[in-house]
This record gives structure tokens, sequence and C-alpha cells, in this order.
């Protein structure tokens, strides 16, 4: 049996691959790792069973740096953004096989529709998932203060929108104080799942916040692929605060935004609103102070009158209350001075009665009318049977005494 | 008044004696005299009380 050397097999191998791979080919497969050193990206393809994930082909494929260039300025796009784990894409490319490195796919074109096709059917059946698990308005349900002041913002620090979103905070007119945490998050690629999970469980667990504010600078569709992933979407969905969104980005709607509980268009909207709603408290309440300092002011001018109209009813009162008094006193004294006068003639009348009487009973009185008084021994005498023959009687006279003897008795 | 009463009461029931008969017109003489002062003084209050 021949022995070939291992150059000669090479060799050969690359002879039968030049011969067979003439024109370059398109190949769809799974990006697993892709890593640019020296401006050239070394990119590890997969291709995974649809039911158990499983590894069915794997292979390397290099993307020259000046290629590279080429396909950046035709794509209008950082390469960097397509070529994420996980993302599906579909690549033209020559087959090579070298003596020394072995087999290798040059990377000459990319096709941009294939991954985005690839994303929006991941996309729709991710989608049809949140509206069969009732999670499309599950965060919507969740009560957004009227006052937000306490921000968990989900974001990467160096990111332009994030920048935006604090200042649009920071310069707010109405001068409001906001108490903002960030919480790091990769904003693209397969750690944005990952991150979100763990960020929106310590945001829960500090049970703190008014609300979670998702930040991204914006972006191409590709860029926002990771939120449209299924799992992220039900993260939002199922966190218990109120989630906004401000990805940045104009036309499209990710599956973030569709469950979040509000979602805008850009970073600086998203502060926009929160300022917004907070002046909207304000002045709710303006409106109501004003409501009731109107009420207050009516109330007091109505008292006020209500307080004049009684001073004058008092000013005039006591004149009208003497008045009555007054008669009411009169006619009392009238009363009284005529039960004295009655009183006092009454007293008058018996003292008159009593020295008429008085003088009618007076012996001088009936002596001097002609009457004697008789007396035997001091004592009146009323009867003759008093008397007896031989007595001394005293007659008494208005004028003197005279003593008599009794010489006889007559009947 | 009760002491000229009792006094009349007396005379006209013939109680008194006639020793007595002087000092007792004399003392219901008396009495008369002071009630009848007395209601003066209380007319000539009273007319004062009037006047004010």
């Amino acid at each position: 049996m021949t022995a070939y050397s291992l150059l000669e097999l090479n060799t050969y191998l690359k002879r039968v691959l030049v011969l067979n791979f003439e024109e370059p080919l398109w190949v769809r497969a799974e990006i697993m790792q892709a890593k640019t050193h020296r401006g050239h990206t070394y990119i590890d393809l997969v291709e995974k069973a649809a039911d158990d994930e499983h590894v069915q082909a794997q292979a390397s494929a290099i993307l020259w740096s000046r290629q590279r260039k080429v396909l950046e300025s035709k794509l209008n796009q950082n390469l960097d953004d397509w070529l994420t784990e996980g993302a599906e894409i579909s690549f033209l490319v020559e087959v090579q096989f070298h003596e020394v490195h072995g087999l290798a796919f040059h990377v000459i074109d990319v096709d941009p529709a294939y991954t985005l096709g690839k994303l929006e059917l991941q996309r729709q059946e991710a989608l049809d998932k949140l509206r069969l698990e009732k999670l499309l308005d599950q965060n919507k349900k969740c009560q957004l203060p009227d006052v937000i002041q306490k921000l968990a913002v989900i974001s990467s620090d160096a990111a332009s929108g994030y920048q935006d979103f604090l200042q649009q905070l920071r310069e707010n007119a109405f001068g409001y104080a906001f108490d903002l945490h960030l919480y790091s998050n990769a904003m693209q690629g397969l750690q944005t799942e990952k991150e979100l999970s763990e960020n929106l469980e310590q945001i829960r667990a500090q049970n703190y916040f008014d609300c979670v504010v998702l930040i991204r600078g914006g972006g191409s569709r590709i860029d926002l692929s990771a939120f449209d992933a299924y799992g992220v979407a039900r993260e939002i969905a199922q966190c218990p605060i109120p989630v906004l969104t401000g990805i940045g980005h104009e036309t499209d709607t990710t599956l973030a935004d569709l469950v979040a509980h509000r979602a805008f268009k850009t970073p600086t909207a998203a502060a926009a609103f929160v300022v917004d709603r907070n002046a909207v408290y304000e002045n709710t309440l303006l409106e109501k102070f004003h409501h009731v300092e109107q009420l207050t002011r009516y109330s007091l001018q109505r008292e006020s009158l209500q307080l004049k109209n009684q001073e004058n009813s008092l000013r005039y009162l006591p004149a009208e209350v003497w008045s009555r008094a007054q008669s009411e006193l009169d006619r009392t004294k009238k009363v009284v001075d005529l039960l004295i006068d009655q009183r006092l003639n009454s007293e008058k009348s018996k003292i008159e009665k009593v020295a008429t009487h008085l003088a009618a009973l007076h012996h001088h009185s009936v002596l001097n009318r002609g009457y004697t008084l008789t007396t035997l021994e001091g004592r009146i005498v009323r009867s003759s049977a008093q008397i007896k023959k031989g007595n001394s009687i005293k007659t008494r006279f208005k004028d003197g005494v005279i003593t008599s003897k009794v010489e006889a008795q007559h009947d | 008044m009760d002491q000229l009463d009792k006094i009349i009461h007396d005379l006209e029931n013939g109680a008194i004696e006639i020793d007595e008969l002087d000092s007792t017109m004399e003392r219901a003489q008396a009495l008369l005299a002071y009630c009848q002062e007395k209601l003066r003084k209380i007319e000539s209050k009273i007319e004062r009380s009037k006047s004010v």
C-alpha cells in the first residue's frame, strides 16, 4: 500500500477542493463565536439540530480586514452588530484549503436579508408565544406612580442614549430631582437576556423603585435583535414594576417595547415623559390648591359678609332690646307702684279705722256726750244688781266725780 | 297694729279696769301715733324712690 506524506495528502485535498469549488458559494450557519484580531475576523460557525440543538456541523471562517471594510462600506454598518454569538448568517464564502492551516472559508459577502428574515421569523414566534402566555399586557397592568422619582435604569453607561436620558432629566425645566440607579447591562447579543434577568431580579428585591427604564442609544434592526428575543420580552413582561423603554429606534417596535408599560422612540422621549408626568401631577396639585384657595376665599368673604350683617344687627338690636326692657320695666313699676299705693291706702285706712274706733271707745267721748261712769270700789258698775243699799258709789262726769250713798234700790 | 287690735277688743269686752282705762287709752294713742308715723315714713320713702 502506498503511503502519502502529509504534504502530498494536503496538496491532493487542496487540488480536489479547488477543482470542485471553483466558484464561491453561499452557506448558512449560526455564529458560535467571532473574534477580531489585527482587523481580521475569525468566525466559528456551527449548525445545530432543530430538536435538541446538538452540533451537527462546525467550521471556521475568516473575514479578512480588507474584505471587511468593503462589506461594511457596502452595508453601511459595522459588522460587529451582525457577527454576534447566536446570529444566523448567510455568507458567500470561498472554500479554501491550505497545506499548513487546513480547511477555511474566506468570507466574501454577507446576505443581510437572510439574517433579518430569520430574525423576523424568530420575532414572530416569540410574539405568538408571548400572546399565548398572556404576557403582552402584564407589565401594562402595573400601576405607574403619579410622581416618578426613583428610577432603575437598565443600560450601558457608555451608551449615548443613556447620556441623553441623564441630560434630559438633569436639565428639566421644573428643577425636579431624581434618584437614579444605573444597572449596567449588555445591550446586544446573547448576554442581554441573562444580564437583564439578573438586573430585574435585583431591582425587584430592592422594592424601592417607582419604575424601570430600559435605555439603548439606537441602532440597526440587527443591533436591536436582543430586544426581540422571547426571554428578554418575558423578563420585562413579568417585572412587577412598570418598565419604560427608550430603545432608540424610529421605525420598528421591538418585543421589549410591545410588552413594556410604555415605549418611547428615544431615551430623550422616555425622560421627557417622566418629567412631564411629574409636571402634570404638580399642575393637578396646583389646580386643586387654587381651587381650595378660591373656595376658602369665597367662604371667608361669605363669612365676613355674614359677620358684617350680624354686627349691624347687633348695633341696632340692643337699642330695641333696651327699649323693650325699659317699657317692660315701666309697666312693672306702675304695677308695683299701684300695689304699694293700694297697700299704703289699706294700711292707712286700717289705722284710721282703728283711730276712729278708739275715739268711739274712749271714755272721755262718752262722758262728753253727757253719760256718766259709775264705779264701786274702783270697778265699773255695769248693772244695778252689783250695788246694794248702803254702798258708797262714785259717779264720774266729764268735769268731775261725786260720791253718793245708795239709799234704795228700784227695779 | 296687733296691740291696738287687742286693746280695742279688750275695751269692747270691758276687760279693762277703770284705773287702767286712762293708761290703756294713752298707750293706744301712742301706738296709733307710732303706726301713723311709720306709715308716713314709708310713704315718704316711696315718694323719694319714685322721684329717683
